[in-house]
């Protein structure tokens, strides 16, 4: 992976992470409904992101050094 | 009051049994690949990527405490632990994610294997001595989720407390040892699938169970209206102390194995940030539950009230899975900490003192031992939980921040560290947080682990000043068995 794409990716994860701390506090704050939907989808994209994720790994070979 | 034993059908009595072979299964598939080398056994040859080492990381970090401990204590604290612990926890762990994950991956040596190692490899073997107090640490948190999973078994299966917490420690034991972190990291990954999507489709099925936040609120108030205010029922020392615990992250030896695992340091700070995103969100919906389970069932005792909402909330089928969520959240960490607790033993403290000489096909062989002696061990000490889990990590996490964060982070950068300033503030450290909380009985209410920390500082430093002339300055090869790895 190139050194800038590998920033971008690093840096996207990072905002990520900001952004859901501050939301969470926001809608714990102001007492939001979206947040009971937001947390499940969060939650379901994250199963499927490992789930599929480690499926591929497998399949390019990632255990087999 | 419900009768949750009743709600636990043969469906989940079959999947339970299937689900724990499936693991025993993966542990033994991964047993020779595993057993070539330390390196292979404790680090699956560093070729772990984005999504296994999130699924591993969030897995092994987001556990049964997280699942029953933190419902629990928002029963007690409210919307308090979003603010001081799980917002909290995410923001000031990004730089652990994103320069000292990939700095440790990228460059610290193949042969610092284990924590102690890094310790003798920044400082010297002396005050990695002293981080094995860390092994003890582990162990009797352990013995907290083991007691987690043996209690929610009880629960809504009827089994024997007891009988659960065996059963349970035995699985994790087994593959553990079989298959060392290859057969961890696979079914981590597997764990923190069913984790993640149960407690996803809890919180859809949370909503029109308490009536959105209107329900939830109303409910709560007439409880104690506290419990939605930030500060909650807590006090501004009580809050400094539940962040101090989140810090426990940058000094749990879990942390430092998954980045030596990785494939590359650009892998740890995507997969660690990521790990975060989650892990914060499910830590969030365990509160929610949390706090359900206090405006809906207020008399019940709170873990009874936390699996009363889920079981109520749930349809039928995904009660199991949520079950089978705590069983693998419990999994998922203790057979890391069973991994991590015996190859410091063993090859840290056994080797080092008794046998030099020894080989590494031998230190594999004697680390399954271990294990398994590890377990039986943790099974003892679920025996100091009887009283619930609640606080367990704002104590243990609390504990390992303040006694080796100072030390370790300061090690990793500051060029004027010295062995003997980091020997002095470890030693001098662990008597001021026995003595603060133990002898003195947290004097002002000043919690022990943001005392300590604050001591830990205010020792470190001054003791690296004055000992710089002392010629132990700058880094000392690891002499702790690792040596001979590189």
């Amino acid at each position: 992976m190139p050194k800038q794409e590998k920033s971008t990716w690093v840096s996207l994860s990072v905002i990520m992470l900001v952004f859901q701390s501050l939301f969470l506090m926001w809608a714990f704050l102001t007492k939001c409904d979206v947040v009971f939907f937001e947390m499940g989808t969060v939650l379901i994209i994250s199963a499927l992101y490992v789930g599929v994720g480690y499926v591929i790994e497998v399949a390019r070979g990632v255990f087999r050094n | 009051m419900m009768d949750l034993r009743s709600m636990w059908s043969a469906w989940d009595w079959i999947s339970l049994p299937v689900y724990l072979a499936i693991l025993l299964y993966v542990g033994f598939k991964f047993k020779e690949r595993a057993g070539k080398n330390l390196e292979s056994f404790f680090l699956a040859n560093r070729c772990l990527t984005v999504p296994i080492l999130l699924g591993t990381a969030a897995a092994s970090w987001y556990e049964s405490w997280t699942v029953v401990g933190l419902g629990t204590s928002a029963w007690e604290l409210g919307i308090f632990l979003i603010f001081f612990y799980v917002a909290v926890q995410a923001l000031v762990r990004i730089p652990l994610a994103t320069w000292i994950g990939p700095y440790v991956r990228d460059s610290i040596p193949a042969h610092v294997v284990t924590l102690p190692d890094l310790i003798a490899y920044l400082y010297d073997k002396k005050s990695a001595y002293v981080g094995g107090v860390m092994v003890v640490t582990i162990a009797i948190y352990s013995g907290a989720l083991l007691f987690a999973i043996g209690e929610v078994l009880h629960l809504v299966t009827g089994l024997p407390l007891f009988l659960g917490m065996v059963i349970a420690g035995a699985v994790v034991g087994i593959y553990t040892a079989a298959g060392g972190l290859y057969s961890v990291a696979v079914t981590d990954c597997v764990q923190w699938v069913i984790m993640a999507g149960s407690a996803g489709l809890a919180a859809f099925h949370l909503y029109p169970f308490v009536g959105g936040w209107e329900g939830l609120s109303k409910a709560l108030v007439v409880q104690d209206p506290r419990l939605l205010s930030p500060i909650g029922t807590g006090n501004v020392l009580e809050a400094i102390g539940w962040s101090v615990s989140a810090l426990a992250l940058y000094v749990h030896p879990t942390s430092y194995q998954r980045f030596s695992a990785a494939r590359r340091s650009s892998d740890v700070a995507i997969g660690f940030n990521l790990m975060q995103v989650f892990g914060i969100t499910f830590s969030a919906v365990m509160v929610m539950i949390g706090l359900c389970s206090r405006a809906l069932y207020p008399t019940l005792k709170p873990a009874t009230g936390f699996w009363t909402v889920i079981l109520s909330t749930l349809p039928a089928g995904l009660r199991g899975l949520f079950v089978a969520a705590l069983t693998a959240a419990v999994m998922s960490t203790v057979d890391t900490e069973f991994l991590i607790s015996s190859t410091t033993l063993v090859k840290n403290f056994y080797k080092e003192i008794f046998r030099p000489t020894m080989s590494e096909s031998d230190l594999i062989r004697v680390n399954r031992y271990v294990i398994y002696l590890y377990c039986v061990l943790m099974v003892g000490l679920t025996q100091l939980w009887y009283g619930g889990i609640s606080r367990a990590w704002y104590y243990i996490g609390g504990f390992l921040t303040s006694v080796f964060f100072v030390p370790l982070v300061a090690g990793l950068f500051w060029k004027g560290r010295t062995a003997s300033g980091c020997f002095i503030a470890l030693v001098a450290s662990l008597v001021f947080y026995s003595l603060w909380e133990f002898i003195l009985g947290q004097p002002f209410g000043f919690p022990t682990n943001l005392a300590t920390w604050l001591f830990s500082a205010l020792v470190y430093f001054p003791a690296c000043l004055l000992t710089q002339k002392s010629g132990k300055a700058g880094r000392v090869e690891p002499t702790m068995g690792g040596s001979e790895n590189a």
